[in-house]
């Protein structure tokens, strides 16, 4: 409700009318196309959980608030991290973790209200409008921009007429 | 350990140093153990101990010693560092060292006086707090400080006794001072009164020659019908938004003849005289006001234009707009005052629903000259406005018979539990008036629960007041009720010293009700970033020594903003505040110590997490030819490192508090307690200074005993807390841990409590998620008065932690040590 609450001003109105009429041209179904760089307002957005430090840049920024806050610090992120590559607090921060735990890392903690630096986000693709934004924003590369059109997305469901 | 950390480390030269403090230390702990001990630590070069360090010769030891072993670090071990960390840091500055460099280890009120029964486990403590300070210095790194240039002005908000004082004394000696009022003239509730104790002279005769002072003196601007807006800036150099308020007379070409007030043909009921008078759209509050400038209320204004048409000097106005005011100043005195709380809620008293019982604010305006009846009480149920002489008429008889109701509200745990201070002495007052000016055959009836006359000439007016034939019943009253018919009023109380219910009839009942913090106190602190106190005054920095100081360096406060005073205590304290915004602003310069945010740019991810958590605004990420990069303002930071506690790299770093910092504090006592508490139970608290420290200084203060297994570190704020701390606390053997902080809304910093909070909840479920079990970890919030909470927290934390028994980390561990 509270996503809804945020999305009433998103307009999208443009983009699905144009959508909608590359889908009505469209000779076949196509999966994937490649763009050229920096051609902007077409593309994919990336999104690795591993890199990402919850700080909610992209969450704050996006023009369509194509984001969603995701309240969970997966311990299976810590298990799974390669220490030595971390920044070096939370690579400290892992490895103490990893020395307290007294069962495997497994399952999620509840990150409370407010608290950055724990956590995800969740990019829903149908409200992307591929402005490369959060990319250009994302201070740990979690979120990275790919010249390609996810097409299948807009023939299979996705958005519809 | 690396070769160049070895490097490191042996070049590190710590020289150790333990008072005596007379018998305070000496007594219940064992000095010379503590001596040896620390002899023992890695690096400590030399280790001392001193019957009174702090002394002049125990500070030229300190000083010998640094030259005399080329000491690079030093530790030294007494009382709290809010006392003594100042005194040897510059001892350490005098011998050419960075005053950083120094460590102060807690050992009397942490130690010796909270554990004095059991000398054996107070030395251990000692010992362990030894180690972690030991530990902690080695990682201590030099803090410089910058000079920043000060404007020679300040800003005094509140134009009561003590705003007025604070005013005079700066602008007499020099300082550019703007006066500023809520109300459209000074005077505050001064002005209200009809005399003032304890000498009984008129409160406007008084006012009357301040007012004359302030005329005189150019450097002070007064500006009246005004509120605080908006404050940018930093300590010497505020920037500050002021709104005027449109008065609608144009206060440059007013003559004050009034002529408009008198021509005016409308009637409100006048809120100055708390609605018991009546007065025109177009108005001044008191004929002596300051500045003698009408002012018109245009809700209340009919618009028949008559004020404009017989004003000579064509000085009203009826287009003014409010007016945005910018001004620059060095410092802010913060002078808002009290106002009287409405005791509508003391339903047993009737207040609001029987018209003869009223406060004592609204007595005093009865018995005000200048007031609605010139001096003369009456009930308010013979009170009639007439519509004809368009004014307030007394029909009936004057009240004879009064009951003054002592502690209304105040020292009442279901409404404030604080003394209200003077309403024992105002209430006297009223009484003593009735008796000598108006009907010295009035019976009064005083009841009240203790008689507070405790300034200078206050016992002796009391006693003159009994004199006169005041009765004093000592007793609260349980219920008034009333006789519709006459409106006479029936007040039962216990007399208790005759032990025996009364009930006592009276015309009027007058009750002294709490002293509250006038309106907008609270989003006035907001504004300025200074903090109120769980009874909503504003806090001072410190209860004793910093009366008048607040957190945010270059604002102070005086007067009632911070708690009820009498007139003496209020003028005393803005001339305090003044004399501190002068030797703050005296130089032209101060000198700030950068103890405060640092950013590793090579970190630094620019994710702008720092810039969400920071109240000041103090930290800002921006472009930079390396990408996106957090910087600190130095001047604007406070030091509460919440921004270090929610980095996710670690770029961001409070100094002297740094995660290595901490890290090392945190081994070195816990190591040792493990090999001196063995297995007992070890907690480790983080305290924040303001807070939970203070009060764990008043504990010692108390002598208030707690088990010696908590050891306690200190922290800026609570807000500096970091879930790194928490953890490594953990891995190296603590078996419980919980964090002090101050209560919500008085945070020093704002919100840094509520930023650890959540941290702390966050990262209690996550030690119950991994099998540790966030029982183990706690938050309490421990005001700095609350001395006694800090001692039960404690026990009960030990109570847990035995419950609980050893963390799997600690245990397993020991198991391999058997092994």
């Amino acid at each position: 409700m509270a996503e809804k609450e945020r999305r009433k001003d998103v307009n999208t109105e443009n983009r699905d009318m144009l959508i909608s009429i590359i889908k009505k041209l469209a000779k076949k179904e196509v999966d994937k196309i490649e763009i050229p760089l920096t051609f902007y307002g077409f593309g994919r957005v990336k999104y690795d959980a591993n890199k990402c430090v919850a700080c909610l840049k992209c969450y704050e920024n996006c023009p369509t608030k194509a984001y969603d806050a995701v309240r969970l610090f997966d311990l299976s992120t810590v298990k799974n991290a390669d220490i030595e590559s971390l920044w070096w607090k939370r690579g400290i921060i892992f490895q103490l973790i990893r020395e307290l735990a007294q069962k495997d890392l497994e399952g999620y903690v509840e990150v409370p209200e407010g608290l950055r630096g724990y956590g995800r986000v969740e990019h829903n693709e149908e409200l992307c409008i591929s402005c490369s934004k959060c990319a250009d924003l994302c201070p740990t590369k979690a979120l990275t921009f790919e010249n390609e059109i996810n097409m299948s997305l807009w023939f299979k469901g996705g958005k519809e007429e | 350990m690396s070769e160049k950390e070895k490097k490191k480390n042996e070049e590190i030269r710590i020289g150790f140093f333990q008072c005596h403090c007379g018998v305070n230390i000496a007594g219940s702990v064992d000095v010379k153990e503590v001596v040896e001990y620390a002899k023992k630590l890695p690096n400590v070069v030399v280790a001392k101990d001193h019957m009174f360090l702090c002394s002049d010769p125990g500070r030229n030891l300190v000083k010998e010693a640094i030259k005399k072993y080329n000491l690079n670090r030093v530790v030294s071990s007494h009382c709290t560092p809010s006392l003594h960390q100042e005194t040897f840091r510059t001892v350490l500055k005098e011998a050419g060292l960075n005053p950083f460099f120094h460590e102060n280890v807690n050992s009397r009120e942490h130690a010796s006086w909270v554990h004095y029964r059991d000398k054996k486990k107070a030395t251990d403590k000692v010992k362990v707090l030894v180690a972690g300070g030991i530990e902690r210095v080695k990682h201590h790194k030099p803090i410089g400080t910058m000079r920043l240039k000060v404007k020679k002005s300040v800003l005094v908000i509140g134009g009561g006794p003590a705003g007025i004082q604070a005013a005079l004394d700066l602008g007499k000696a020099g300082y550019k001072v703007y006066l500023v009022d809520r109300r459209p003239h000074l005077g505050g509730n001064m002005a209200r009164l009809g005399k003032v104790f304890p000498t009984d002279d008129c409160p406007i005769c008084i006012l009357g020659k301040k007012f004359h002072e302030l005329r005189q003196v150019k450097e002070i601007e007064v500006i009246t019908y005004a509120e605080v807006k908006e404050l940018s800036g930093y300590v010497g150099n505020y920037k500050v938004k002021i709104e005027k308020k449109p008065r609608y007379v144009d206060e440059e070409k007013c003559i004050g003849c009034l002529t408009c007030v008198s021509k005016c043909p409308v009637r409100v009921k006048s809120e100055w005289y708390e609605g018991m008078d009546v007065r025109p759209a177009i108005y001044i509050n008191y004929p002596a006001q300051f500045p003698r400038i009408p002012v018109r209320d245009p809700e209340a204004c009919i618009n028949c234009g008559v004020c404009k048409k017989v004003c000579p000097a064509d000085a009203i106005d009826f287009d003014q707009k409010p007016e945005t005011i910018e001004l620059e100043v060095g410092a802010i005195i913060v002078a808002t005052g009290y106002e009287e709380w409405k005791p509508y809620a003391v339903e047993e008293y009737g207040y609001g629903k029987y018209k003869n019982v009223i406060t004592q604010l609204e007595l005093a305006q009865m018995l005000n000259p200048e007031g609605p009846t010139h001096g003369k009480p009456f009930k308010p149920s013979d009170a009639r406005y007439d519509k004809k002489k368009r004014k307030l008429v007394i029909e009936g008889e004057p009240p004879k018979k009064y009951v003054f109701i002592h502690c209304v509200g105040s020292r009442d745990e279901k409404y404030f539990s604080y003394c209200s201070k003077i309403c024992c002495m105002y209430s006297i007052k009223h009484a003593k008036m009735i008796l000598m000016d108006v009907d010295p055959n009035a019976e009064i009836y005083l009841c009240y629960m203790d008689i507070r006359a405790f300034s200078k000439g206050y016992e002796e007016y009391y006693k003159q007041v009994q004199k006169l034939g005041a009765r004093i019943v000592r007793g609260k009253p349980a219920e008034i009720r009333e006789d519709p018919k006459t409106k006479k009023l029936y007040v039962k109380v216990e007399d208790t010293l005759l032990g025996k219910p009364i009930e006592i009839e009276a015309d009027l009942v007058v009750l002294a009700s709490t002293l509250r913090p006038s309106k907008g106190t609270k989003e006035l602190a907001d504004i300025l970033r200074i903090t109120t106190g769980e009874d909503g005054f504003l806090r001072e920095l410190h209860p004793k020594v910093g009366p008048v100081d607040t957190v945010t360096a270059g604002i102070f406060i005086a007067g009632a903003a911070s708690g009820p005073k009498d007139i003496p205590e209020s003028v005393a304290q803005g001339s305090a505040a003044a004399a501190r915004a002068m030797s703050l602003l005296g130089k032209g310069e101060v000198e700030i110590i950068l103890n405060k945010a640092e950013v590793n740019q090579e970190l630094c991810i620019g994710c702008g997490i720092c810039e969400t958590l920071c109240p000041y605004g103090a930290i800002k990420v921006h472009e930079t030819h390396l990408g996106r990069k957090a910087k600190v303002s130095e001047v604007e930071c406070q030091g509460c490192g919440a921004c270090a506690g929610g980095c996710p790299t670690g770029a961001v770093m409070r100094r002297n508090y740094e995660l290595d910092q901490m890290f090392a504090q945190i081994e070195g006592i816990l190591r040792s307690a493990k090999e001196i508490f063995k297995d007992e139970p070890i907690v480790l608290a983080f305290a924040c200074k303001q807070c939970a420290y203070a009060a764990s200084e008043a504990a010692g203060t108390s002598r208030l005993e707690y088990p010696p297994n908590v050891f306690i570190i200190r922290i800026p704020c609570s807000g500096t807390i970091d879930i790194a701390h928490v953890l490594k606390a953990f891995k190296e053997g603590a078996d419980v841990v919980y964090v002090g902080g101050c209560e919500p809304g008085s945070c020093a910093f704002v919100d840094g409590n509520l930023k650890a909070e959540k941290r702390i909840q966050f990262a209690k479920r996550l030690l119950d998620a991994i099998g540790i079990g966030g029982d183990r970890l706690e938050i309490f919030w421990i005001p700095a008065p609350e001395s006694m909470k800090f001692a039960e927290v404690a026990k009960m934390m030990v109570e847990r932690a035995k419950k609980l028994g050893p963390t799997p980390l600690r245990k397993a561990k020991a198991v391999k040590e058997v092994i």
